[in-house]
């Protein structure tokens, strides 16, 4: 008879830990949503605007984009982008009133997809440069990914611009 | 074996309620792990916008379970397009909240049909008043406010309700002020900007952030302030000593009567300014966590050093019942006040819907 409960214990214990566990694991087939930016590094000049894209989203599902300001207060942009057909969808974040009150700094900033109750999805990184400071205090993706100070492209099209003349 | 066997089952009752959700985890903080989320009524970077910004920094400090919190602008309509949404459809489960401004106060007190909320329906977590408004002209078009003769001097507003309002079509009606008005903007921020651009010449704010910065540029004079009303006079703010309040401005022609006091019914909503609010009917139990939190945040050195470094060196905090009580009173003007205001806002172009 103990034996008999001893077994039934056993089995109860083996019951309740596996229950307890959550499953973590995704369907072999699903694919895994993605969120990536276009440029991944760009001036924080009041033109700016940041392609933002996703793949592997429920069709129609709703995205929420987040990301940590220079205060490091979780900010959703306005407008949440809805997921086509294919489960993709793509966002233009134009970070005009974000540069202009220094809402986004320089820095690598985690750019964040998330569901309508803000459950992050996926995550990707974006580097803003501050291009007002001076260049010898510009990290060195910054100058590494091609970006360079307004001035210096307003010579260089100057530069264009004479050679144009003289052909 | 008996021993063993006696063992081995306390050892397997043990396992079993080591493996069971214990009662400890049931009774964790309701926000644990959990998302607030503040909407703001107004453009990205404005006051609102970096008030909500502001409070989101400290709230999860002091909300048992330390919940996150994400800012959301939905900018448009004066703060009418964002009430409406989270008026008729705002879930009461203690993880939303909106941060709201006297804007919308302004568009329900004068029955502007595009307000289809209640503000004091709400469930109301508290205010943050910044003081008072002041009315910025740029330097060089201050000539141009007094000569009638003049091209008009150019005001930006948003639904031409703000509080500021007042002190441009008072001082129109009753100083012969040279102005003409361009609605439609989305927020001071966006009001600033067009400033910049040079689009307008006048505008008005309570952000002392905007106004020093401005002085700082030297492209704008302060004419005028509300002033902050205490024992029946309207005392000038202690960070613009040197402004002069509307009442001074307008010396002996201060009307008396209906206009005086329609003029006092539209300044009543810059009492309550910033204000937090949850859906209606939220529950008192997440009410009296968010409060509770919103009032020690409003004590905390470092939030008090952030508010003076961002929006105004002076500011007043009010939690819950206050905020509420505070706008029932702003919210209830005789309606003769509210028609001479509207009648003010049709004779000089503003647009003033017709009453619901």
């Amino acid at each position: 008879m103990k034996k008999m409960s001893l077994i039934a214990l056993v089995g109860l214990v083996f019951y309740l830990s596996t229950s307890l566990i959550p499953v973590y694991a995704a369907p072999a087939a699903a694919v895994r949503p993605t969120i990536s930016v276009s440029p991944s590094v760009i001036a924080l000049e009041k033109n700016a605007k940041l392609v933002i894209m996703g793949s592997g989203y429920r069709p129609g599902q709703e995205v929420l984009i987040l990301f940590h300001d220079a205060l490091g207060v979780l900010t959703a942009l306005p407008d949440a982008a809805v997921a086509n057909d294919r489960g993709s969808w793509a966002a233009v974040w134009d970070m005009a009133d974000y540069v202009g009150r220094k809402i986004v700094t320089d820095g690598v900033y985690a750019i964040m997809s998330a569901d309508a109750k803000y459950n992050v999805i996926a995550t990707t990184t974006a580097g803003f440069v501050d291009v007002s400071k001076d260049l010898k205090d510009w990290p060195d993706w910054a100058t590494a990914a091609g970006i360079k100070k307004p001035e210096a492209k307003q010579t260089e099209g100057k530069q264009k611009e004479g050679k144009k003349k003289k052909e | 074996m008996k021993k063993c066997g006696g063992s081995l089952l306390l050892f397997l009752l043990f396992m079993v309620f080591w493996w069971a959700p214990s009662p400890g985890h049931a009774a964790a903080p309701f926000y644990q792990g959990k998302t607030i989320e503040i909407l703001g009524e107004s453009r990205v970077g404005g006051g609102t916008d970096t008030m909500a910004r502001i409070i989101a920094t400290f709230l999860p400090k002091y909300i048992p379970g330390n919940p996150s919190i994400v800012v959301r602008a939905m900018p448009g309509g004066a703060g009418a397009i964002a009430n409406n949404i989270f008026y008729a459809k705002g879930k009461p489960d203690g993880l939303h909240l909106m941060m709201n401004s006297s804007s919308p106060i302004s568009l329900q007190l004068r029955s502007r049909d595009i307000a289809k909320y209640d503000l004091t329906k709400y469930s109301h977590v508290g205010h943050i008043n910044r003081g008072t408004n002041l009315l910025l002209v740029r330097k060089d078009a201050l000539k141009r406010l007094t000569d009638p003769k003049a091209e008009p001097v150019v005001c930006g507003t948003k639904e031409g309700e703000e509080t500021w309002m007042a002190m441009g079509l008072w001082g129109r009606e009753f100083l012969g002020w040279n102005i003409r008005w361009i609605p439609g903007y989305s927020g001071t921020s966006d009001i600033e900007m067009a400033f910049q651009r040079r689009e307008i010449d006048m505008f008005g704010t309570t952000n002392a952030f905007i106004i020093k910065r401005l002085q700082e540029e030297g492209s704008i004079t302060p004419i005028s302030q509300g002033g902050i009303y205490k024992n029946g006079k309207f005392i000038r703010r202690k960070d613009f000593p040197d402004v002069p309040t509307f009442v001074e401005v307008l010396g002996k022609k201060k009307p008396t009567g209906l206009p005086w006091q329609a003029y006092m019914a539209w300044v009543g909503a810059g009492d309550v300014d910033k204000f937090l609010v949850a859906p209606r009917n939220t529950p008192k139990q997440y009410m009296s966590i968010l409060t509770s939190a919103l009032e020690k945040v409003s004590k905390d050195p470092k939030f008090d050093e952030m508010v003076k470094r961002m929006v105004s060196e002076i500011y007043d905090v009010g939690i819950g019942e206050e905020t509420t009580n505070l706008l029932k009173e702003v919210l209830t003007v005789p309606p003769e006040a509210l028609d001479y205001g509207r009648n003010l806002q049709t004779k000089f172009g503003l647009i003033a819907d017709k009453k619901k």
